[in-house]
């Protein structure tokens, strides 16, 4: 809300300087968020609190810089009306959704619009003048935060009765093309015939004044705010008035506020006032509540005493009652709505004192805290990977229908359901996302239209899924070469094979017992090449998959020439108890090594070659490597190392009748399909 | 056999000709291994009259001495020059780059939510998860905001099927906390996405991060929760800052609190300052102490029991740190802007 400081200055003192002033609101609560020096005077753009209703005026804005200073609080001119209690054929409130309903009969003066100089606070908030009652009735707004509302008397069929609405009723709001039906049990104003406005919210058309208008019927009331808001959220009208009832009005406000209209337009506009009526059942309960002195000064941090807490509370009109011990704080009725609690009376007096003005302390902390396994075991597979070259990034936990076509489901398949947004205003809100492989194609995507083909990308994400769940993964993506390129080493593939590298990093460094096979089974199974991708067990449990990306998927993601890997991993895999550190002290001999090279054909793994090897594993076996792989024309050529280590002596007899042992092992398990190479 | 004499001649014109350590070894071999003249003529030295045995032993030895001084010299000068002529062909252009691995980097959010990870241990608080997927209690009404409330309009809610939403702050995880009512004092951080309904813009996005800490014990006061924001605030941004607190609202805490940290672009002196907007101050995070019908909610007695709680937009503060102009680079997928992000200036 823009405020025009000279403006704010007639309801109370304010330092000289533009910047002193707004350092002296934004320490107050009244936040400017920017100030403009124009032809009238200093502007201040103010950001509001969302449950002070009182603010949105000058007058609550001046009241809140008063409880800083201590200052004069000045009013605007009112008029005096002398209301009297409604008749039912006049005015009848059927509802307690409205506090008090006062309406003021005014007589059209002359045409003369009000002065530049009164309408400067409207013009410093580029509210544009439309005719004098309505600029009258938005000045008071501005200054008392009281808003008014104005009919066409003659346009009102009877009584005007503040009521619920009923099943299938219309009005037809100012400002709006055509009538709209208003929901049941909307707050309205009505006549015997048709409804006049929204309660707090918005005139109708048809009981609005115009330049034909002799007799003006002046509402000023005071509305349940909760009533207003589901009437202004449901109509779509978020308007000035509606955002002031919201908050919470004042009760006792509403003729203040007439007087307030009455005095403008008689003075400068020529109209004259006649009668006033008042309806409506609201009683003031006079909230008292009990401060705590001792308490309030020690949660402070000022030794206020209990008198000068008592005066600085009725800066902000409260009443007290001041003992030694506690004071007794009444509530205004303007502050029903968010005061009930010592808590909001110690806000007061924090505020009134300045929140920088008091003892900064820290409680005394016994011991700090190490970070969790969870924490831990994130740190450093973020290391592994940090160090493999990976960046991290973060996703969209989202994305469109789009999207899901991309991916290539169709209804049906398992990952077609998603969790699908009820109010997204995007379309690329649509879906919360079932899995993660979307966004890396995406950032893949990206890159690879900027020239960025070596890519190393990881992410600690959530996907959601139908039930409502979520589950944590870990996602890695990589394309391109595993490392480099460098001038004299152009690396070699970021392949699967290289993920799976990764993957044995991160079992070594969080020494959990993962294991690779088949992928068959998982749920994302379908996104990779059949014949390049395996599964992550732990326990035997599918826990993740890794492997080249689906040719065909890659091409939907607008992808060519390239062959990303993906591999993904349930963070719950990760986060499993590590296996426990054992020690045995090496031989202190040298190892004495053995290679052995197969030719094996289509439909045999090196680990089947490896597990006949071990079958026939001697008691000084210390190890098998695969450290060679040679591509033949129908075959394989893959040599293993066997490394022998004990502390006695091993002749080369007894090592190579060792070998030749397991040897025999691959050839009485695969017979002449494994052929050993010379 | 030759003599004596001979022998060493022999050998000279031999060690002349060597330039080789293997030549070398070849050479000790020949004159002084089994078959060399020295062995053999040591083995006849039992042939000869005693009278001549001292003398001839005598150069024998000689002989062999100086043998295996001159065989040591040459292969000590031989293995210099073998040096120096590795090395004088071994030059290497160091102008070429280097070649190492590049490593790559944690997001800025993670380092932010590390930073402030690390304050929080060192008082004490652990870190808790909690699901994105909500229900509007904990969301809204465990936290003070019934239906209806102006508060509901501050954030723009994800719905989901089933009376569902996203979070649109982390302080679900404290209700959830709280809901538990564990031994107190309670001192838990909560940091993750959270999200909001709105069209991405430049200072808008629909997901972005948060992290938020409660501290919940008996007697905490007003100053306590201007020194542990302080103690966050200094550890985050470096202690030479000035900070300062306002007034501000929501919903679950009472008294509310904003916390400045003043402009380092015009240090307050410039009220056309493009960063502050001439307030001279940017707030930096939101806090207070939990609202007391909060704390009634939970089964706590407000009168004795007291909680402090804050809040931090850890995307605005790393892209404060990373120089960066708006929070959007930060959800980037284009590795170069994580690259000017990490390496910028190097």
């Amino acid at each position: 809300m823009k405020f025009l400081l000279e403006h704010l200055r007639t309801f109370t003192d304010l330092p000289e300087r533009p910047h002193d002033a707004r350092e002296l609101l934004d320490d107050v609560g009244i936040e400017v968020k920017s100030s403009a020096t124009t032809d009238l005077g200093t502007i201040f753009n103010c950001e509001l609190l969302a449950n002070r209703g009182d603010h949105y005026c000058y007058e609550g804005v001046a009241r809140e810089a008063r409880g800083r200073t201590g200052g004069e609080l000045r009013y605007p001119p009112v008029k005096a009306l002398q209301a009297q209690r409604a008749s039912a054929d006049r005015v009848r409130v059927e509802t307690p959704l409205c506090l008090i309903y006062t309406v003021t009969e005014l007589f059209r003066g002359d045409d003369k619009p009000l002065p530049a100089d009164v309408l400067a606070p409207l013009t410093a908030a580029d509210v544009h003048s439309i005719s004098a009652p309505v600029d009258a009735s938005n000045l008071t707004n501005f200054d008392l935060g009281q808003p008014t509302h104005a009919f066409d008397a003659d346009k009102v069929d009877g009584a005007i009765i503040v009521r619920l609405s009923r099943k299938g009723e219309k009005a037809w709001l100012l400002f709006t093309p055509e009538p709209v039906e208003v929901p049941e049990r909307t707050l309205v104003i009505a006549d015997e015939s048709k409804i006049l406005g929204i309660a707090g919210v918005i005139g109708c058309v048809d009981s609005g004044i115009t330049g034909a208008t002799t007799r003006i019927l002046l509402e000023s009331a005071c509305f349940d705010p909760v009533a207003v808001r589901i009437a202004s959220r449901a109509l779509n009208q978020p308007t000035d008035a509606a955002a002031r009832f919201m908050r919470g009005g004042d009760p006792t406000l509403p003729l203040v506020g007439a007087g307030r209209v009455t005095k403008l337009l008689e003075d400068h506009c020529g109209y004259r006032v006649g009668n006033a009526y008042v309806a409506g059942d609201w009683k003031n309960p006079m909230r008292t509540i009990e401060v705590d002195v001792a308490r309030t000064q020690r949660f402070i941090g000022a030794n206020l005493s209990h008198l000068e807490m008592a005066e600085r509370l009725t800066r902000y009109g409260f009443t007290v009652e001041p003992e030694v011990n506690k004071l007794t704080v009444t509530v205004p009725p303007r502050r029903l709505w968010d005061v009930q609690f010592e808590a909001d009376l110690q806000e007061e007096l924090l505020k009134s004192v300045g929140y920088n003005a008091t003892v900064v302390s820290l409680p005394r902390v016994e011991m700090g805290a190490l970070p969790s396994h969870r924490e831990d075991v994130f740190a450093r597979t973020s290391e592994v990977l940090v160090a493999e070259g990976f960046y991290e990034i973060f996703t969209d936990s989202f994305y469109s229908r789009a999207t899901r076509e991309r991916l290539g489901l169709r209804e049906g398949d398992e990952l077609w359901p998603h969790v699908e947004m009820q109010n997204s205003i995007e379309r690329n809100y649509a879906l919360m996302r079932n899995n993660t492989v979307a966004q890396a194609l995406d950032a893949l995507a990206t890159n690879v239209n900027l020239k960025t083909t070596n890519l190393k990308i990881y992410e600690w994400a959530r996907i959601y899924l139908p039930d409502l769940s979520e589950r944590e993964i870990l996602w890695m993506l990589a394309n391109g070469r595993d490392r480099g390129p460098f001038w004299d080493d152009k690396g070699r593939a970021a392949d699967s094979i290289y993920l799976k590298g990764i993957a044995e990093q991160l079992r070594l460094e969080l020494r959990i017992d993962l294991d690779f096979g088949s992928a068959d089974g998982h749920r994302l199974e379908r996104f990779f090449h059949p014949g390049r991708r395996a599964g992550i067990r732990l326990d035997g449990k599918l826990a993740g998959i890794f492997g080249e990306l689906h040719p065909t998927l890659v091409q939907n993601f607008g992808i060519k020439r390239q062959r990303p890997v993906y591999l993904e991993i349930e963070t719950e895999a990760l986060l499993a108890p590590p296996i426990p550190r054992t020690y045995g002290e090496p031989p202190s001999r040298q190892p004495i090594v053995r290679n052995v090279a197969y030719a094996i054909p289509a439909g045999v793994t090196a680990a089947d070659v490896r597990n006949a090897l071990l079958e026939a594993a001697s008691p000084f076996l210390r190890a098998i490597r695969v450290t060679d792989l040679f591509e033949l024309p129908d075959a394989r050529a893959v040599t293993f190392e066997i490394e022998y280590l004990s502390e006695e002596a091993l002749t080369g007899e007894t090592i190579n009748a060792a070998t030749e042992a397991m040897m025999a092992s691959v050839a009485q398990r695969f017979g002449g399909r494994v052929a050993l190479r010379a | 056999m030759m003599s004596t004499n001979e022998t060493i001649n022999a050998f000279h014109a031999d060690l002349t000709a060597a330039t080789t350590p293997e030549q070398l070894q070849e050479l000790r071999t020949r004159y002084l291994g089994k078959k060399s003249y020295v062995k053999t003529a040591l083995k006849s030295l039992g042939g000869l009259p005693a009278e001549e045995r001292p003398r001839f032993a005598k150069e024998i030895n000689d002989a062999q001495q100086l043998i295996e001084r001159e065989l040591d010299e040459a292969a000590e000068r031989v293995a210099k020059g073998a040096v120096a002529k590795q090395i004088e062909s071994e030059w290497q252009d160091l102008t070429m780059p280097g070649i190492a691995q590049e490593r790559g980097a944690i997001h800025p959010l993670t380092q932010v939510n590390e930073t402030c990870m690390a304050v929080m241990r060192r008082l004490g608080f652990r870190l808790e998860e909690g699901p994105e997927i909500e229900l509007p209690y904990y969301n809204f009404d465990a936290l003070n905001i019934p239906e209806n409330h102006p508060a509901r309009d501050m954030q723009d809610t994800f719905w989901l099927p089933g009376n569902r939403l996203l979070r649109s702050h982390t302080t679900t995880v404290q209700a959830r906390v709280l809901e538990q009512q564990p031994p107190l004092p309670i001192k838990v951080v909560a940091a993750g996405r959270v999200y909001r309904n709105e069209a991405v813009d430049a200072t808008h996005l629909a997901m972005f991060h948060q992290f938020e800490g409660i501290w919940v014990e008996e007697g905490l006061t007003f100053g306590d929760l201007k020194g542990t924001l302080l103690e966050i605030a200094k550890s985050v941004y470096g202690a030479h800052h000035e900070f300062r607190f306002k007034p501000k609202y929501y919903p679950y805490t009472e008294p509310s609190v904003g916390m400045d940290i003043q402009c380092a672009v015009c240090f307050g002196k410039d009220d056309d300052c493009p960063a502050c907007r001439g307030a001279g101050w940017i707030t930096i995070l939101g806090s207070g102490m939990i609202h007391p019908k909060v704390l009634i909610d939970f089964g706590y007695d407000h009168t004795r029991v007291s909680g402090i709680a804050f809040g931090l937009g850890t995307a605005r503060i790393a892209a404060q740190a990373a120089g960066i102009p708006a929070l959007k680079p930060l959800y980037e997928q284009d590795l170069r802007v994580h690259r000017a992000i990490h390496r910028g200036g190097l």
